[in-house]
């Protein structure tokens, strides 16, 4: 957990961190691997950036955008954080959730993962979630608002699915 | 003084030679009358604005061993501008010329250099690190260094520097607004994928926590004392969003925030200026119409309800209380 104890306790005075706490799988899950959405191909969209991020604690972060063929400026970022168990998976999305402006986000579907949020209805789309040992964040990127849950259902059925490269 | 060190390679063996650097600027050759001085003029101001700051390196005696080369030699710089120059990014070009060490000789270029000089305000302070060993990434970066002298050219103080980087960060043309950082709320903040980002030229998003670390990441590398820090709950009052056009009635929004994060300068308080690279205030004071006047909060007192503190032109209602953690995220 790289958040200090300041943050952390101003993110308990928006989220049931003790609740959040409670959903992590108490079975063994599966644990996923080098998942890189870049290396996935999407029909009617082609990735225009895959990045790889460095953070303090070197788990893998790895960045995909993609860009819509139709219309020009729709865009969709995929940020996958690889942890090592689910409950470091939650500390991610925690501290994604800490540096949210929003006071309190959506609760997100429960297909997603453990624990997912999204933003509200009027703000740009975006939607975060932790799932086995991945920490997801899916955001409309581009200067047209592009579907987020799609991406997300996207993001998950990609998972189960071996990469062919 | 200022000096620089080199070594010489490849000249005679056991040699001793006089050397020395001048630039190697040569003004254009132009047509005669009115637009020939027009066009020299021209020529001297962009010279002056983007050409050699260092000057020349004054002629020494330097020996060179039995391989021609010489140890690390110390050169003198004469005529450089350093001590009156402003921020900005400049090439020195210099040809470098040796003679025989005695009367009558005739200097004779050998080589040719290049060098990318940028001039700040001061040392760059934190995230930016002076400690150069063991590959220190928080080393200042050269094409930070270039975005930075771009952005705050011609600044000639902390204050110059810090409000043209808030300015610039504000109005890139292909950023928008989004509630969710992008760009890492735990450090490091990814400044490589910000500036990725932002050569790429696809539109993009981020938030004001990315907002405040580009601010005090780039405004520090120009030797100004910024600092992060966010204050809490509130309700907004209309602004106008990153990137917004004033004349478009959409583009001046209201938010309800957990938080709200910003660049303090020195420290963080009540009373201290604050940059916000993030949006820029409505400065009209009828809240309910549809008149807006923009402005960039630059050096604005925090303040709490006097019209022209950042608090007052920001928070419609809620607490708006800070938090005294003043951040300076490392960059990767």
């Amino acid at each position: 957990m790289t958040m200090d104890a300041a943050t952390l306790k101003e993110l308990g005075t928006r989220y049931d961190l003790a609740g959040l706490r409670a959903r992590v799988p108490r079975e063994p899950v599966e644990l996923y691997r080098g998942f890189d959405a870049a290396r996935r191909q999407v029909e009617g969209w082609h990735v225009s950036l895959a990045e790889t991020l460095r953070r303090a604690d070197s788990r893998p972060w790895r960045r995909a955008v993609f860009d819509a063929a139709e219309p020009a400026g729709m865009r969709v970022m995929i940020d996958v954080i690889e942890c090592a168990s689910p409950s470091e998976s939650l500390d991610c999305l925690l501290e994604v959730l800490a540096g949210n402006q929003l006071a309190r986000l959506e609760e997100g579907p429960a297909s997603l993962g453990f624990a997912a949020f999204r933003h509200p209805d009027g703000a740009p789309p975006a939607i975060f979630f932790a799932l086995n040992n991945l920490c997801v964040t899916v955001a409309s990127f581009g200067s047209r608002p592009a579907p987020v849950e799609p991406w997300a259902e996207r993001v998950v059925q990609m998972l189960a699915m071996p990469s062919r490269d | 003084m200022v000096t620089i060190k080199l070594l010489l390679r490849g000249g005679p063996p056991n040699g001793k030679l006089r050397i020395r650097a001048i630039d190697a600027y040569l003004p254009p050759a132009t047509p005669g009358g009115c637009i020939g001085w027009i066009l020299s003029l021209i020529a001297a101001i962009v010279h002056a604005l983007v050409g050699n700051v260092l000057g020349d390196a004054r002629a020494k005696t330097v020996q060179l061993d039995v391989n021609g080369d010489s140890s690390l030699e110390t050169f003198e710089l004469i005529h450089h501008k350093l001590a009156v120059a402003s921020v900005g990014a400049r090439t020195t070009e210099w040809v470098w010329q040796a003679r025989a060490p005695r009367l009558f000789a005739r200097w004779r270029e050998f080589d040719r250099t290049s060098h990318r000089i940028f001039t700040l305000i001061d040392v760059p302070r934190g995230p930016w690190e002076q400690d150069a060993s063991f590959n220190n990434p928080q080393l200042p970066w050269a094409d930070a260094l270039e975005k930075a002298c771009t952005w705050a050219v011609g600044a000639g103080d902390a204050d110059a520097a810090a409000a043209r980087i808030t300015r610039a960060i504000n109005t890139r043309s292909n950023q928008s607004y989004t509630p969710a950082t992008m760009f890492g709320f735990a450090p490091p903040y990814q400044l490589t994928s910000y500036m990725t980002h932002l050569d790429g030229g696809a539109p993009f998003v981020l938030n004001c926590t990315d907002c405040a670390n580009a601010v005090t990441t780039f405004a520090n590398l120009l030797g100004c004392d910024l600092w992060e820090g966010r204050f809490f709950n509130m309700v907004t009052r209309k602004f106008l969003t990153l990137n917004g056009n004033p004349n478009n009635a959409g583009d001046w929004v209201s938010w309800s925030w957990g938080y709200h994060e910003i660049c303090w300068l020195s420290a963080i308080g009540v009373t201290q200026p604050v940059y916000d690279g993030c949006l820029q205030l409505d400065m009209d004071d009828n809240y309910a119409d549809n008149v807006h006047v923009a402005q960039h909060p630059i050096k604005m007192n925090f303040g709490q309800n006097a019209p022209g503190d950042y608090r007052y032109r920001l928070i419609e209602s809620g607490t708006g209380n800070l938090e005294n953690i003043p951040r300076r995220r490392t960059v990767a």
